[in-house]
């Protein structure tokens, strides 16, 4: 097969418990830098390593190496992350609620925009990625952690030549947020 | 050089840095950026927004993180022994629901029959008759696979195992075997799987308890099988 991450996967299909550990060991790092750059906070995604590893876990049995296994785990991954940005924000309701008007539910991600396109200003290339629409941001971030335009093409459920669009489109509008940014401290 | 080889070559620059060109068209364009300043400075521009993201800071995974992982993940064994799943806390229960079920229509409905009271009268009526809880054990308590955490198990009926080895493996009980194998045989059509899980028997007479063993760990399987799918399905969403 070729693929040691396949194997510890059919391993741990196996009942062998010390291929989840080598598992955790070689993805719990860079699954964590991608949840955090996704959702742009450290505590949500620690949360969302550990349900990667549990979804992880329980489809050990049914696992079919037919995907590259960093493909099929960063899959996992944002769709635990896609799920948390459009959790409703139980405090926005609240505040909604209390104001006695219509309730509207925003998902986190466009709350994470809403609060994002408020501040004027942005401070660092994180508060820039957190401007970059959700889908952009999510290729950009999958190519940064070295998946190529057909597994996230894969992943996301379009062609590769959207992919090249998508990620050229989110790369260059980083990059203006950063010459915003690079204006503003020179 | 002009703003058409900008426009011509511009959606291709991320891809160059991703080395995501074929090479034909990678040529092109590494020709067209040695006579392009502009083409150049596009590229540095995009260069520098993919260099601040990989130089992005991230925290290592905490010990914290790590134990909470461990902790899911011993849970989920926990969940997942034999002696613990959903249905085996549920089994006496149904098995007292089955039982009582049984009781009624055999003497229930013979006492109300007074033709039937000598048919009664000459089958062997079980030591355990006067309640329905005093019925043969559930299997899944005689099992080799009943639970191990005393405390974890719903309150069993007390039984006796020689009542419950001598109990015949019923016509029920074959049914019960039929249709969980129609059942892992429709989810298997329905996702591809290759396998059907079969239930094996160990003998050609098998007791009630090995019966109910096998179809215990049939169903088992297929509450796994279903949770995965739910996860599976979702991944499929995204």
């Amino acid at each position: 097969m070729g693929d040691p991450d396949a194997e510890l996967m059919l391993a741990l299909g196996r009942g062998d418990g010390g291929a989840f550990d080598r598992l955790f060991g070689r993805w719990a790092p860079p699954l964590l830098r991608y949840l955090e750059r996704m959702v742009g906070d450290s505590a949500v995604a620690e949360e969302l390593v550990q349900e990667s590893f549990l979804r992880l876990y329980r489809a050990r049995e049914r696992y079919e190496p037919k995907a590259k296994f960093s493909t099929w785990l960063y899959t996992i991954a944002a769709n635990t992350a896609r799920n948390e940005l459009r959790r409703p924000f139980r405090r926005h309701l609240h505040e909604v609620a209390e104001e006695g008007s219509e309730l509207t539910l925003p998902s986190r991600a466009e709350a994470v925009d809403v609060q994002a396109a408020q501040r004027e200003e942005i401070h660092d290339v994180s508060d820039a990625l957190v401007r970059l629409p959700e889908r952009q941001r999510e290729a950009l971030l999958l190519v940064a952690e070295g998946l190529s335009y057909a597994e996230i093409a894969e992943l996301q459920g379009t062609s590769v030549s959207a992919t090249k669009a998508l990620v050229h489109r989110s790369r260059g509008k980083l990059a203006q947020h950063l010459d915003e940014l690079g204006g503003r401290e020179g | 050089m002009s703003n058409g080889v900008l426009r011509e070559f511009e959606a291709d620059l991320s891809a160059y840095l991703d080395d995501e060109l074929p090479a034909e068209r990678r040529a092109e364009l590494e020709a067209a950026l040695r006579a392009s300043s502009e083409l150049r400075e596009e590229l540095a521009r995009l260069s520098s927004a993919q260099r601040a993201v990989a130089e992005l800071a991230t925290a290592a995974p905490s010990e914290l993180l790590r134990a909470r992982v461990r902790r899911a993940y011993e849970r989920e064994l926990a969940e997942k022994a034999p002696g613990r799943s959903g249905w085996r806390r549920a089994a006496p229960a149904l098995a007292a629901a089955a039982a009582a079920a049984l009781v009624w229509l055999v003497f229930g409905t013979e006492e109300e029959d007074g033709r039937r009271l000598e048919t009664a009268a000459r089958t062997p009526e079980p030591a355990t008759s006067a309640s329905p809880m005093a019925l043969p054990e559930p299997a899944t308590s005689a099992s080799p696979m009943a639970p191990s955490d005393p405390a974890s198990a719903s309150p069993a009926p007390t039984l006796d195992p020689s009542t419950t080895a001598a109990a015949p493996p019923s016509a029920e009980v074959a049914q019960i075997e039929r249709e969980f194998a129609e059942v892992l045989a429709s989810e298997s059509e329905l996702t591809g799987a290759h396998e059907t899980p079969t239930i094996e028997r160990a003998g050609p007479e098998p007791s009630a308890v090995a019966v109910a063993d096998e179809a215990d760990r049939a169903i088992v399987e297929v509450l796994d099988f279903l949770e995965t799918l739910g996860d599976l399905s979702e991944s499929g969403r995204g």
